[in-house]
């Protein structure tokens, strides 16, 4: 614990205006304050109000990171609820999740829990409380971009794409490249992301996501989720790992995989890679859920386990 | 376990039920007209001089009808600790003063038309503040040249005891038994640790709320959610400078205390807001708010010393602790002197050595938590325990069944050194630890586990029992008084006005049961009524797990003040003399003739019309008080397993089991609740809990979502929990306390338990997996 | 500033308000309709005091805002049983000791109630799963899981 702070000198300061204080969560109930709440019943006509308000207009889903953010300048809430975003479907394509589905629904999802599809079910059940998970939507989880968040390490394993669509149209684009950096991401101006896109996965996939966080319902300190295919020869013909949790970027997605790429997956070569991944990793050393020697020792350990086990895993999906 | 009618029985809670169906029943559940709402502006700070404040922006806003700080409050010094006058806390706080002391320390207050609008006008109040230097480490805080935090000229105590404020130096105590050295020269082992427990918070799931009001006859009525409603009458009769008659305070239902609200938090602010404005006045705290701007439990850093002897016996005892009161002096003393006094007596040693010292920091308040001090003070001696018997080889159960206090002995540390200053001079006269220690062993197949655990498979998880013995002796010796008054209806019914403060831990319930016992009624027959300074006689509020021994006591003598009354009534009623009468089921009936009259009858007699057979009509009622005379204690033997995860560092707590002697339980259901409620806070104290500063002293986690407390998925596999009664004579129907115990158990036994199960020693709480795994590095 | 007008169906009445498009469902129940069971505990979704049923699902209040609630069933602790005839719920946290007190009691009942009302039968497991949003610093739960179980039965029994 710190001693004396450094002051520079005992020294006349200038005014302190009330507002000037450093808690962040400070008087946030005044800053808050949308003039309008408006309800679209078509995507076509949410896209149509977001673009013609611009920055001074929000998508409200599930609302359970805006109403603890409460962001400021926000004028106009634009409630995407009633849009026909709320499915989980499986098929030729694969997986298709609408942006509204909630993690409840994720998390009780027949079509999910079983096989490699699996991992968005244990990362959902780790999000937040049960009354959270039964509002929260995958699509605002998502969009909101926070590092700690659990299941876009899961989705980004399984090479998974975001539909987005705006006045100019509609893209697709691989999740990975939709977060730009913390609170960030590629969704501009008049744009809501629709769905969530997850290919078909080749047999003898296997997956598997573990985390630690402080106590049991707990925002994750660490997040690894991970997901190999073994080819016909035995030897790993994809893996994936992606690391979540406050580590730096929304989520990270380690080189160190590229060690599995056509090896037989031996335990020495999963503590390699577990080392490789820890190495990469650098995370912020203000974080108050663990010091970077933590999470880095931590990575080690999960992404060990994680690998161990889905590669048990491919053995039954083969 | 004596028999009773209704005591020792697990009667549903008596506002359970209102409680179940969302009754409005706590303080910010009631509606006012005109009511204002109040905000406080906080210091950004940690240490600075207020240069100038101008608030005239922030009172010209629209729909704001006052704005007050230093300038406009009158300068007067008060502890805001409550504790029975004169208090031993120094008066070294002030309404609103000149100088702000921590980040979240008061600047000024606002109360408007609307909450917004009050927010609005605290962004309009201009402060210029002065930083100083603050100082934040508490083993730094009295060095030369350190930033004096308290320099006013007045600040003082009422009661002669140690104060250098220039030296941040809050509070000293020495104690000295036998002959320390002498002891430590006769150990065949001697051991030392130095020990660090944290800043944790108790997070009542209700915020402090308060709505001050006039009463149609001009006096200010405080409602507000409080464990000291008499505490705060007085104090806030001192700030605001009236007399205590113009004070009303009333204690709705509220939502957990454990320490928090056993100061004066709110309510001066509130009642002087309403005071100005002559409006209702709200002020309720944000949850970040009753983080960083209520209370904390005290930080320590301990030392000890110990000598033991091969034989098994504790030769020396040394305990030295720096507690860390953070800006202002409440409960400093008391605290502290509290891991010397209701800890070390447990231990059947005649060396004792004891140094306490309280000092100043810019860091957040510390104050009363359900402990209080001695929940720090087990966490080091029952750690030092666990270390003298493995250095001797004795198991830990042997060891602590010989070197702990049994009944009908003393210790000298009962008359050296109490709560405040010398204590009483008692013995043990109710005590079944032995009972528990082996009751609880058996119960949890302590000595099975242990041989287990010695040889584990290989793997990352490893698993480790440890236990601990607990002693909290209840009341403050001597201050804590209570009383209790009723009377009779014309069904049979009595109404029970108490003093004391039920924070949801039953006390309405438990002391209508000794009432009712008493009188040979059942608990729907008594009305209770609580915690009004009006209409309840005076009680010093809930703390110091006094509430069941010394209001029990009180309403106890109150029945049987009645009893007595009753008793007379019917024999001349009934023609029979008193000694064949016996009172049952809400009846006096002779055991002789069987001649027999219903209490309804004999209270419409009394009211109504013994004057038409020459008698007195008259309320049959009675008024009494019991003063804590003694602090009989009460023991508690807790074992745990945990499973420790050697790769990453986290512990799982498996199975506890608390073995607990609170003499009667006169609820044994609300007992228990007491007991898991107790364990499950202490777990996450020792697990999760911490709150994380800055380098500016500012408090990074205020939210339940950084500031983990135990979920219902934190909670160990396993608890169990077993009452052991003894039987307290000096206590109502033999009950002693129960509130704080419990708490203490969990810090040393988890230490413990790791210690066995991978074989480090932790002495820093809370034992975080980084901890854990840095340990096993270093190993 | 566009106060929208709502019609929320609060423990199966109708009520025909305005509401502020910032304002929680927690303040118009509190402040506006009077129905003071459910509780500020934080106001960020993390102790539970709040919740309340919409559509039967458990949810924070405090995160969700007054006119996200139309066209959905709320059900506040007022709406499901009464002092003269509680809810098995209600009865059971009573005989179970499992209220002490008593501010997160409301919202732990209603994240039960959504439990059972799905789940007759459910696990220990299961149990504190359903009450993971909501803390109690009094209890330690042990009681509460042990309420839940309880009620479960009656309601199985009071079903056949």
């Amino acid at each position: 614990m710190t001693c004396f702070c450094r002051v520079k000198k005992k020294q006349m300061h200038k005014f302190y205006i009330a507002s000037e204080v450093p808690s962040k969560q400070r008087n946030r109930n005044l800053s808050f304050r949308p003039k309008a709440y408006l309800k679209p019943t078509s995507i076509h006509q949410a896209v149509s109000l977001l673009s013609k308000h611009g920055e001074k207009a929000i998508p409200l889903a599930g609302g359970t990171d805006i109403l603890v953010d409460k962001p400021s300048n926000i004028e106009y809430l634009v409630d995407i609820t009633g849009l026909p975003l709320d499915y989980i479907r499986k098929g030729k394509e694969g997986v298709r999740i609408g942006a509204l589905s909630t993690f409840n629904s994720v998390e009780t999802s027949d079509l999910l829990g079983k096989g490699p599809y699996s991992i968005l079910v244990d990362a959902a059940r780790k999000m937040g409380s049960t009354a959270i998970r039964n509002v929260a939507t995958v699509g605002g989880n998502i969009c909101n971009a926070v590092p700690s968040a659990e299941f876009p390490p899961a989705l980004i394993a399984l090479d998974a794409m975001v539909k987005i669509v705006g006045s100019n149209g509609d893209r697709i684009i691989p999740l990975e490249e939709f977060f730009k950096g913390i609170r960030k991401t590629d969704l501009k101006t008049g744009e809501i992301l629709t769905e969530i896109q997850i290919p078909i996965l080749p047999p003898c996939t296997g997956t598997a996501l573990f985390n630690i966080s402080r106590s049991s319902v707990d925002i994750s300190t660490v997040v690894v989720a991970v997901r190999v295919t073994i080819g016909k020869n035995g030897t790993c013909q994809k893996a994936k790992i992606a690391i979540g949790g406050g580590i730096g970027p929304t989520c990270f997605v380690s080189k160190a995989c590229k060690l599995l790429q056509d090896e037989k997956i031996r335990d020495h070569l999963i503590e390699k890679v577990a080392l490789e991944v820890s190495a990469e990793l650098n995370p912020r050393s203000t974080s108050i859920r663990g010091s970077p020697f933590f999470k880095k020792e931590a990575v080690k350990v999960l992404v060990k386990r994680a690998l161990r086990q889905a590669l048990t895993k491919t053995g039954e999906e083969c | 376990m004596r028999e009773f009618s209704v005591v020792g029985k697990s009667v549903p809670k008596i506002d359970a039920l209102s409680l179940s169906v969302g009754k409005p029943l706590f303080t910010d559940d009631v509606e006012f007209r005109d009511l204002l709402h109040a905000k406080i502006l906080w210091s950004p700070h940690a240490h600075a001089k207020i240069r100038n404040i101008e608030t005239r922006e922030a009172e010209a806003l629209s729909g704001v009808h006052a704005v007050i700080c230093f300038k406009n409050v009158p300068r007067v010094l008060h502890t805001t600790a409550g504790q029975g006058w004169p208090e031993p806390s120094p008066y070294d706080t002030l309404v609103f003063d000149n100088k702000v002391r921590y980040v979240g320390d008061r600047v000024a207050a606002v109360a408007a038309e609307t909450e917004e609008t009050a927010c609005k006008a605290l962004k309009l109040i201009k402060v210029e503040y002065e930083p100083l230097q603050p100082v934040f480490d508490s083993e730094r805080a009295m060095d030369e040249g350190a930033p004096v935090i308290h320099d006013e000229p007045d600040a003082r105590y009422l009661i002669p005891v140690f104060y250098d404020p220039m030296h941040n130096h809050c509070a000293h105590i020495d104690l000295s038994i036998g002959d320390f050295g002498a002891g430590i020269k006769s150990a065949d082992f001697v051991i030392e640790h130095k020990f660090k427990t944290h800043y944790a918070q108790h997070c009542t799931l209700e915020p402090h709320s308060c709505i001050s009001y006039f009463d149609s006859y001009g006096r200010i009525v405080i409602r507000t959610s409080t464990q000291i409603p008499f505490h705060i009458r007085r104090l806030v009769a001192a700030c605001l400078q009236i007399p205590e008659k113009m004070v009303h305070v009333i204690k709705p239902r509220i939502g957990g205390g454990f320490g928090s609200k056993q100061c004066m938090v709110i309510e001066d602010v509130c009642a002087f807001l309403a005071m100005r404005t002559k409006h209702p006045v709200r002020l309720a705290y944000t949850r970040e708010e009753v983080f960083v701007s209520s209370r904390t439990r005290h930080p320590m850093v301990m030392w000890t010393k110990t000598g033991v002897r091969k034989d098994g016996a504790i030769s020396a005892i040394e305990l030295k602790v720096l507690s860390n009161t953070g800006p202002y002096g409440a409960h400093a003393m008391t605290v502290m002197s509290n891991t010397c006094a209701k800890t070390l007596p447990l231990f059947r040693c005649n060396n004792i050595k004891f140094t306490g010292d309280t000092v100043y920091t810019n860091l957040p308040k510390a104050g009363a938590y359900r402990g209080y001090g001695e929940t720090q003070g087990t966490f080091a001696m029952a750690i030092m325990m666990d270390e003298m018997a493995a250095a001797i080889g004795m198991d830990p159960v042997e060891f602590w069944k010989k070197n702990t206090i049994r009944k009908g002995e003393t210790s000298p540390i009962f008359k050296a050194l109490g709560e405040v200053g010398s204590g009483v001079d008692m013995i043990v006269e109710s005590c079944s630890l032995a009972e528990c220690i082996d009751k609880g062993a058996t119960a949890f197949r302590w000595n099975e586990k242990r041989e287990r655990y010695k040889n584990q498979l290989e793997g990352a998880l490893k698993h480790g029992v440890g236990m601990c013995c607990i002693m909290h002796g209840g009341t403050v010796s001597l201050l804590d008084m209570a009383s209790a008054s009723a009377k009779i209806n014309e069904d049979g019914s009595f109404n029970l006005l108490v003093g004391a403060a039920d924070l949801g831990t039953g006390a309405d319930t438990v002391l209508s049961q000794i009432f009712a016992e008493t009188l040979g009624i059942q608990v729907e027959d008594v009305i209770v009524y609580a915690s009004d300074t009006d209409i309840s006689p005076f009680d010093k509020g809930a703390y110091a797990s006094a509430t069941t021994y010394v209001a029990g006591g009180a309403v106890l003598k109150t029945a049987q003040k009645i009893r007595k009354k009753l008793l007379n009534e019917a024999s001349a009623i009934l023609h029979e003399p008193k000694d064949n009468l016996i009172i049952e089921k809400k009846a006096i009936v002779s055991t002789k003739t069987g001649k027999k009259i219903e209490l309804g009858q004999i209270a419409k007699k009394t009211l109504y019309t013994n004057s038409r057979r020459g008698r007195n009509l008259f309320q049959i009622a009675a008024t009494a008080s019991e003063y804590s005379r003694l602090n009989p204690q009460s023991f508690a033997a807790h074992f745990v397993e945990v499973a420790v995860d050697t790769e990453t560092g986290q512990v799982k707590v498996l199975k506890y089991l608390a073995a607990v002697d609170c003499g009667t339980p006169i609820n044994p259901k609300l007992a228990e609740g007491q007991i898991h409620g107790s364990i499950i806070n202490g777990i996450g104290y020792a697990l999760t809990e911490e709150l994380v500063f800055d380098r500016k002293g500012c408090v990074r986690n205020p939210s339940f979502r950084d500031y983990k407390i135990c979920s219902s998925l934190d909670i160990p596999e396993e608890m169990v929990t077993m009452l052991v009664p003894s039987y307290e004579p000096t206590g109502p129907y033999g009950a002693k306390t129960l509130g704080e115990i419990n708490i203490s158990g969990p810090l040393p036994a988890i230490s413990n338990s790791i210690k066995n199960a991978v074989g480090i020693r932790l002495c820093e709480t809370p034992f975080t997996p980084e901890k854990i795994l840095k340990a096993l590095k270093k190993k | 500033m566009e106060e929208k007008p709502v019609k929320l169906n609060v423990n199966n009445r109708i009520y025909e308000l305005k509401v502020k498009p910032y304002q929680t469902l927690l303040h118009v129940i509190r402040n506006e309709l009077g129905l003071k069971g459910t509780k500020y505990g934080c106001g960020t979704g993390e102790c539970g005091a709040c919740t309340v049923l919409i559509d039967g699902k458990a949810v924070h209040s405090c995160l969700m805002l007054a006119a996200q609630a139309e066209g959905k069933i709320i059900t506040t602790i007022e709406g499901i049983g009464t002092y003269e005839k509680p809810h098995p719920l209600q009865q059971a946290f009573v005989e179970a000791g499992a209220v002490q007190c008593g501010f997160c009691t409301p919202g732990m009942i209603l994240s039960a109630k959504a439990l059972l009302d799905r789940n007759p039968n459910p696990t220990t497991e299961e149990i504190k799963r359903s009450i993971d949003g909501n803390l109690c610093r009094c209890t330690g739960y042990v009681n509460i899981i042990e309420a839940i179980r309880t009620a479960a039965e009656q309601m199985r029994r009071n079903q056949t």
